[in-house]
């Protein structure tokens, strides 16, 4: 599975996306790298079924699937759900980091 | 109220002006600027000596204006010339009423103007939000909020289809409008998703065309052929923390700058007259009519069922045929359009006694939010 990381607040114990050097919650400048359970949410997504005018490459190549997951510990991140047809992902779906390498990604919990 | 009194009719629109919107191949922007700026100073019987504020519009991609380039186009040396990082009509207007309100200007000239590549074929919105997952496009983000939307209140893609609908109905009654080919539910219907939920019918067409509105005093407003048209309140709000905002994508700041709006006004939804929303998105109209409270939330979709955003409904909804089918002018015709409405100068598009107007608008990753109220002199 792919290692989620983020900074825990070591004053107010808020998790925070993206890095930052400071606390957003209560700017304290400790915190603590922490590596994240990988569970979440599928708050919502879109699908791409064609490339839009105008883009930069390189994208995935469609169908694709964009989905904001809300990680079990708070903070809100942007990824793929990989394993799902279009038509398969629905809001409130529960989601565990993939394995993966490089990217972080999502596949659907069992 | 007292909490915008320093703002609230303190500043007017006495002119306006507008190129016809879609496409102008081969012609400068500059141009299309110079054909509305003039207007609108003939249209204020405006000299432009009177000009000592000049903003322009510019765009993330740095398309626009340069507000130096046209004071040096006008021949003037105005006392202060901008462009906002985020230089849309709703933001600029409010700007240059800021301007008047404090007395630092008397007179703003504020013109925006674009002549894209695409301008009639190609969608709009084209920004990358995230590489890696391939997360880009305006229309798209504004397709994270429909999905969410859908799912928590059973959202209908009709809904979708019958506000492009209205707003190619409306851009039908005006000569300026880009796009007036008729367009049927059934129309929308047979068009293949492309970002899904949406289809490419849900995310506004890159047009070209300018606008162009003279800001001044209420004093100067009165002495100008048409009545006055009064700067009345401001709503205001940054979704900046983005996705860790409650309901980012649901829009709920728009909640917060209605409340700061209507507070200043001391009026309520039920008093505006004419609505005009700066619509990237079909979606976005259902969000702005819910998070405004000018219905219920959820309700969004029989409101527009039954007719309620239509020239002649509970609540007229962009009558020049807003982004979608009329210009995509980054809010800049909505002001001119609700200028038209409250002067009673909008032909047979003219909501019956409009005297009080509300533009709203939300921009780029959901991030910005502002509501202007004005009312008829």
């Amino acid at each position: 599975m792919f290692e989620i990381r983020l900074q825990r607040c070591d004053d107010c114990g808020y998790v925070r996306a993206p890095e930052a050097f400071a606390c957003p919650e209560c700017l304290s400048r400790d915190a603590t790298w922490t590596t994240l359970s990988g569970d979440g949410t599928v708050e919502t997504f879109v699908w791409y079924l064609r490339h839009l005018d105008p883009h930069t490459a390189p994208l995935p190549e469609p169908p694709y699937n964009v989905a904001v997951i809300r990680l079990a510990e708070g903070p809100a991140i942007i990824s793929n759900v990989v394993g799902v047809a279009f038509g398969e992902l629905a809001v409130g779906d529960a989601v565990r980091a993939a394995e993966d390498p490089d990217v972080l990604r999502f596949t659907p919990a069992r | 109220m007292h909490a915008q009194s320093g703002f609230a009719r303190r500043a007017a629109v006495v002119g306006i002006g507008a190129t016809r919107q879609g496409a102008h191949p081969g012609v400068d922007r500059y141009e299309l600027a110079f054909a509305a700026l003039t207007e609108a100073l003939a249209d204020g019987d405006v000299d432009k000596l009177e000009i000592d504020g000049v903003l322009t519009g510019q765009q993330f991609d740095r398309s626009g204006l340069d507000p130096l380039d046209v004071s040096r186009l006008l021949g003037i040396n105005p006392r202060v010339t901008g462009t906002l990082d985020y230089s849309t009509g709703g933001f600029t207007t409010q700007y240059a009423a800021m301007l008047v309100a404090t007395g630092i200007c008397e007179t703003v000239l504020c013109v925006y103007a674009r002549n894209p590549p695409g301008a009639m074929t190609q969608l709009s919105g084209g920004i990358d939000e995230d590489r890696t997952y391939g997360l880009y496009n305006a229309g798209a983000t504004a397709a994270l909020g429909w999905t969410r939307y859908a799912a928590l209140y059973g959202g209908r893609e009709e809904t979708l289809g019958e506000v492009a609908v209205t707003h190619r109905e409306h851009a039908r009654l005006n000569p300026l409008a880009a796009f007036r080919d008729p367009l049927t539910l059934d129309d929308y219907l047979a068009e293949p998703y492309s970002v899904w939920p949406f289809r490419d019918l849900d995310i506004c067409t890159m047009t070209a065309g300018a606008a162009a509105l003279i800001v001044t005093t209420p004093e100067r407003a009165r002495s100008g052929p048409h009545r006055p048209v009064l700067f009345l309140a401001s709503g205001r709000r940054q979704s900046a923390r983005r996705l860790q905002s409650d309901e980012h994508f649901l829009c709920h700041a728009m909640r917060d700058a209605a409340a700061q709006l209507y507070a200043a006004a001391d009026l309520r939804p039920e008093d505006v007259d004419v609505l005009a929303i700066s619509d990237a998105s079909t979606a976005v109209v259902v969000q702005t009519l819910e998070n405004y409270g000018f219905c219920g939330e959820g309700e969004g979709g029989d409101f527009i069922a039954g007719g309620g955003i239509r020239v002649g409904g509970r609540l007229p909804v962009n009558t020049d045929g807003g982004q979608l089918s009329g210009g995509y002018l980054v809010g800049w015709l909505h002001q001119v359009e609700l200028v038209r409405q409250l002067r009673g100068e909008a032909g047979e598009r003219q909501v019956e006694d409009a005297r009080v107007g509300q533009y709203t608008t939300t921009g780029m990753f959901r991030e910005h939010y502002l509501a202007t109220l004005y009312v008829a002199d």
